[in-house]
Order: C-alpha cells, then sequence, then structure tokens
C-alpha cells in the first residue's frame, strides 16, 4: 500500500523528467512582417533538427511551439497567454516586431517567464518596460544600436548630409531622436525627417519633399511592403540622392529582381554573403533543407536563439528558471551570424546580445556586403547616380 | 501636388466605382470589395511572375475571371440576403472580406509579393516634372473603364434596366424588367471593376493578403462623397480625396502619417455639412 502511494507520488515527477523542454516561440507568420516570421520559423527547424539530432536537452527532446502574432500586438499578448497557461511553456523565444514586443512584455510583467529575445529595436521597450530586468535577454541591436551603426557606415561614405523618411510606429518614429543625436555626434546634417503610414500606396508627396532637401544620403526606415513603392517611386519623382539607405527588417519577396532596386544599400545584422565558417555551414543547410536561398538575417538569428537557450539548459542542468539565467547570461557563442555573442549591459537594460550592424549594396539581386571594410566582399558604389 | 493627387485618384475610382455601382443598384454594402481587389492583384502577380502576362495585358481575362467568381456569389449567398435586415448584409459580406483574406494567406502566405515589371519605377518628363509611367497608365485606364461604364448605364437596354432597377426595383419588375438578372449583373461587374483595379495595383505595388481594407475604405469614403448611389459623381469625389491626401503628406509636416485618417475626416464633414453627398 505504501509502495502504492510511493509510486504515486513520483509518477508524475518522473513523468515530468521524461518530458520535452517546452519553447514558446511568438513570431509574425503573417502580415506585412510574416516574410521575415517564415525566415524565422525555417532558422527554428534548423535548429531544432541540430539540438534534436545531438539527444536534445537536459537528455529530453526540445520542443518548440511556434504562435503567428500577425503582427497584431494583441494577438502578440493573447497567443502569450495561450503559451503559458495552455502550452505550459519554459522559456518564451522569438519576437519580431516591436509593437507586439510591447503588448508581450505587459504581459511578462504579470506571469514572469524568462524572455530570450530576438526582435524589437525600440528602445523605448528598454527604457519603459524592461529596464534593469533579469528575465529579459535581447539578442537584437536596439534602435540606438542600429543607428550608430547607420551612422559610422554614412560617415565612411563621406557624406555630408542625410534626409530621412520613417513609417510612423515605434518602429520608425522611435529612431528619430536617436537619429538626430548620432548625426550630431558624426557630424552629419539631417536636413529633412517626415513620416509616412506603413502600407500607404502612394508615396510620391513624401518623395518629392525629400528631393528637395537636397541631401547626399536618403534612408528610409520602413516595413518590407514600403519598400517598393519608395525604391520606384523616388525614380518617378527624379529623386536620385548619392546613396539610397533602407532599414526594413526584411526585404520583398521579388525585390531582387526590381530593376530599380540595384545599388540600394540596406543594413543587417547579416548577409548570405557573411564568409564565416559558421555562416557558410548554415547556408548550405539551408539551401539543402528548403531548397531557396537565404535572404534575410532573421533565419539565422532565430537559429542562435534557439542553439543557445538549448546550450544554456543543458549548461544550467535544469530548466528552472534562475539557473537558465545564469547559464544564458555566460553565453559566448560564435555562429551562423559570424560574430561572437555575448550578453552585456546596454544603456539600460542588463543583457544585449548584438550591438551593431554591417552594410550591403543590392547588386544584380545579391546582397553584397560593403562595410566595415574588414568584411566587406565589395565595395560601395558611391555616388550611385540612380538613373530613372 | 496636383498632378500626383490627380493621378491616385483614378485607382481610388477604379476602385470606388464598382463598390457605387453594388450600392446604387442591388442596394447591397458590400465590405468584401476591397478583398476583390486583392484577388485582382494576386492575379496580376500570380500571371506574370508563372507565364510573364503584363497586368495590362492581363485584364480581359482577369475581369472576365472576377466577373464569374462576381455572379457566382451572388447567386449562392448575396440573393440569400437582399431582402434581410441590413445588418444580415453587413455581416455576410465582413465574413466574405475575412474569408477571402485567409484563402489569401494560405495560398500565398502573408508576403508581399512584387511583380518586377521592368517599367515599374519608368517616369514620364512633363516641363520641369516628371511623373510616374505606371501611374499615367493607370490613370488613363480607369478614366477610360468609368467612362465606358457610364456610357453602359446612359447609353444601352442593360444600363438603362440597371438605373430603372436603381431608382425603384418594384416598378422595374412590372414593367418587365428582370431584376434579379440585373442585379447579378451588376454585382459580377462591380466585382470585375475592383479585380481590374487590383490588376493595376500589380503594376506599381506588391500583392498582400491584408492589401483589401483600405481600397474598401477609401471606396467608401468616395461614395459618401459622392452622395450615396450617385454613380455619376464618383470620379469627382475620388478626385476630391486625392487631392486632399496629396495636399496633406506634401504640406502638412510629417503629413504622411496623417494622410490614411484624411477619409475619415471628409466622410466625418460630408456627414456633418452636407450628408447626401457633396455632388448630389
Amino acid at each position: 500500500m505504501a509502495l502504492v502511494a510511493l509510486l504515486a507520488v513520483l509518477a508524475p515527477a518522473a513523468a515530468q523528467r521524461a518530458g520535452p523542454v517546452r519553447l514558446g516561440a511568438i513570431i509574425p507568420l503573417s502580415g506585412p512582417e510574416g516574410v521575415s516570421g517564415q525566415a524565422m520559423q525555417k532558422g527554428y527547424q534548423l535548429a531544432l533538427e541540430e539540438v534534436n539530432g545531438r539527444g536534445g536537452v537536459l537528455g529530453r527532446p526540445l520542443e518548440l511551439i511556434v504562435e503567428d502574432d500577425k503582427g497584431d500586438p494583441p494577438t502578440g499578448a493573447a497567443v502569450f497567454q495561450k503559451l503559458v497557461t495552455r502550452d505550459r511553456i519554459d522559456i518564451l523565444i522569438g519576437g519580431l516586431q516591436s509593437a507586439v514586443t510591447i503588448a508581450v512584455v505587459s504581459q511578462v510583467l504579470r506571469q514572469p517567464i524568462l524572455m530570450a529575445w530576438t526582435g524589437a529595436a525600440f528602445s523605448g521597450i528598454e527604457r519603459d518596460l524592461v529596464k534593469d530586468a533579469d528575465w529579459f535577454f535581447h539578442y537584437h541591436p536596439w534602435d540606438y544600436h542600429n543607428t550608430d551603426s547607420l551612422f559610422r557606415f554614412i560617415k565612411s561614405t563621406g557624406a555630408k548630409t542625410v534626409a530621412v523618411a520613417h513609417e510612423d510606429g515605434p518602429f520608425g518614429a522611435g529612431s528619430i531622436d536617436a537619429i538626430r543625436a548620432f548625426a550630431r555626434n558624426y557630424g552629419v546634417e539631417v536636413t529633412f525627417i517626415d513620416a509616412f503610414k506603413s502600407g500607404t500606396p502612394d508615396l510620391t508627396p513624401l518623395l518629392t519633399k525629400a528631393k528637395g532637401a537636397n541631401a547626399d544620403v536618403f534612408v528610409f526606415i520602413s516595413f518590407a511592403q514600403d519598400v517598393v513603392p519608395i525604391v520606384t517611386q523616388a525614380r518617378q519623382v527624379g529623386f536620385a540622392p548619392k546613396l539610397m539607405i533602407g532599414t526594413p527588417p526584411s526585404w520583398p519577396i521579388g525585390y531582387e529582381r526590381l530593376a530599380a532596386g540595384n545599388n540600394v544599400a540596406g543594413l543587417a545584422l547579416w548577409t548570405p554573403e557573411n564568409r564565416h565558417p559558421a555562416s557558410q555551414r548554415f547556408v548550405s543547410r539551408w539551401r539543402e533543407k528548403f531548397r531557396e536561398e537565404p535572404t534575410s538575417y532573421w533565419g539565422p538569428l532565430a537559429y542562435t536563439n534557439v542553439v543557445t537557450v538549448a546550450d544554456a539548459v543543458n549548461r544550467a542542468g535544469t530548466a528552472d528558471r534562475a539557473a537558465v539565467t545564469r547559464a544564458l547570461a555566460a553565453t559566448d557563442y560564435e555562429g551562423p551570424i559570424g560574430r561572437r555573442l555575448t550578453f552585456k549591459r546596454s544603456l539600460v537594460g542588463r543583457y544585449q546580445g548584438f550591438t551593431s550592424l554591417i552594410a550591403f549594396q543590392w547588386r544584380d539581386g545579391k546582397q553584397v556586403t560593403v562595410w566595415p571594410e574588414e568584411i566587406a566582399g565589395g565595395r560601395l558604389q558611391y555616388p550611385v547616380g540612380y538613373g530613372r | 501636388m496636383l498632378i500626383f493627387g490627380t493621378l491616385r485618384s483614378g485607382l481610388y475610382a477604379l476602385a470606388a466605382v464598382g463598390l457605387a455601382l453594388s450600392v446604387g443598384v442591388i442596394g447591397i454594402v458590400n465590405f468584401a470589395h476591397g478583398e476583390f481587389l486583392m484577388l485582382g492583384a494576386y492575379l496580376g502577380y500570380w500571371l506574370f511572375a508563372s507565364y510573364g502576362v503584363d497586368p495590362l495585358a492581363a485584364i480581359p481575362l482577369g475581369a472576365a475571371g472576377l466577373f464569374v467568381l462576381g455572379g457566382a456569389l451572388y447567386r449562392t449567398a448575396i440573393r440569400r440576403v437582399l431582402r434581410a435586415p441590413e445588418l444580415n448584409q453587413m455581416l455576410l459580406t465582413f465574413g466574405i472580406a475575412i474569408f477571402l483574406q485567409n484563402l489569401a494567406v494560405i495560398l500565398w502566405s502573408g508576403d508581399p509579393r512584387t511583380a518586377a515589371i521592368p517599367y515599374k519605377a519608368s517616369a514620364l518628363a512633363l516641363g520641369p516634372f516628371t511623373i510616374g509611367l505606371p501611374q499615367v497608365v493607370v490613370f488613363v485606364l480607369a478614366t477610360g473603364l468609368t467612362a465606358a461604364l457610364y456610357a453602359l448605364l446612359g447609353r444601352t437596354r442593360v444600363g438603362k434596366a440597371m438605373r430603372a432597377v436603381a431608382q425603384d426595383r418594384v416598378g422595374s419588375a412590372i414593367i418587365g424588367v428582370e431584376v434579379d438578372r440585373i442585379y447579378l449583373l451588376a454585382f459580377g461587374l462591380s466585382v470585375a471593376l475592383a479585380g481590374t483595379a487590383g490588376l493595376m495595383i500589380t503594376l506599381q505595388l506588391s500583392a498582400s493578403p491584408y492589401m483589401g481594407l483600405l481600397y474598401t475604405l477609401k471606396a467608401f469614403a468616395i461614395i459618401v462623397i459622392a452622395g450615396l448611389g450617385n454613380i455619376g459623381a464618383v470620379v469627382y469625389a475620388s478626385l476630391v480625396l486625392g487631392l486632399a491626401e496629396a495636399f496633406v503628406e506634401f504640406y502638412v509636416p510629417n503629413g504622411g502619417g496623417w494622410s490614411e485618417g484624411v477619409f475619415f475626416l471628409l466622410i466625418l464633414l460630408v456627414l456633418l455639412v452636407r450628408p447626401r453627398g457633396l455632388f448630389q
């Protein structure tokens, strides 16, 4: 009788030990940033295969439940509730858009869970919601890191003036103060800043105003759906700055075949032309599995996300939050992104991963890395002289 | 700004004239109108990406396909709610809109799809100005199609029957007009016009599953400005909206962020000041 009672007590614990370690990911599989979210999902697939192929974590399978936030903040909050209450995940990963991140973090503040978060560049999140939080690890650079990289790149071209058009949500508008400050620090004059609504089909009035500013460089901070109207309509209104730089989280499908898109520059964490051996291995695995070229850095970033979390759980020896937090804080990983990932203090955040971007230029459908010089695969064409 | 505002009004007119037809003739408020435009845009993308068919050349096929779709939808769903309370009509068309959006996500994923048409970024010089070639093409075509629709309504038997039905359904039936056939024709034509506007979008922009709502809202604003059921004034109302947006975007600081609210403001102003429409 006592043995039966003992077994009854021990059985659930044993079953729990044998069950998978569960990660929950919130990403946009549809909506304006669906293309980035789908790249992330593929990155997860590669990482899961690799981790589980090596025996999983803590001798248990690593399971990932992916939820589509559709780029919609209320949906992000709702799927978070589903992940923690119904799926009972151990760690929350993923994340792309700042607006959705705000909604998710607002939920986490009430229901704490370890967040290993890849996306969100809007530093207001760090300042107002996760300042000093010991449960928030941020992989992607914040907007001030991005802006620092942007102006170091612009400075390297010799440009003196810059015009900026930004979408008016947290992603675009959140960078504006940083843009003014960094431009001043790097001695570049901002001659024009104006906002647009993401998804607006006709941007010719905005581009005509930007043209009037006569700046050397034109920067557009937009989502994927705005890239084609911007680069095509700029040519239609005869707007031909010395260089156009776009910073969408991903570039739209078909952009590489768009003649008007040639020689436009972009900033990214990674490009497929990255020559680091881990990056090249990643690209070849991607091609083999998905029969396509990886085009966005969100794939390798998502892969890095899962691999480093799995590694931290293994090093912690348990899925317990405090132990995994300590292990994740000690991460030192060099993977497909091609740079070392460690978590250090940022302006006000406790655990910040990557802090800089690289610059590339579209050349005949390929993203050629052009800055920083030490990893450049080609020379920046500047001034471009975009034809009509 | 006059040129930019006028050019964009062409696409708006094409998107709105179909809705005006459906509201004016059948009396149905179709919230799925923008989704038919989205289907047209995907059709244009698919024909270009798979077979290299220029969206302009695809208009006859696309319009015919969407006409058939509109007709089938009328027969299977719309007809059943014509005598029902207006709320039922709205719920049905909302449902169709959500269904079509999700169908598009399943079929083509959520990614914006860009047809890399060679002349997508081409421009025409007009004195000191340059304007986009696709925008000019779309404007000319939209104006032509809208004029053709007016001619159909004003000069043909079937057009006159449509106007008669719009004025008095029962009276038209008494004098021998087959009201149900006219409704089918009007709804099919409305969907075909929305699809054609979608094909025109492929010329300039990308196709995405969520693009329809914006055009539905703008089309509603236009038919409110024109006066509900006043198909003839759609072109002028489109011009009002196009110019208002272009001026806000150009002259108001950060006006691009405000421009999508212009149509709400116009609806509000018209409903307060002249509820029957500016051109009624």
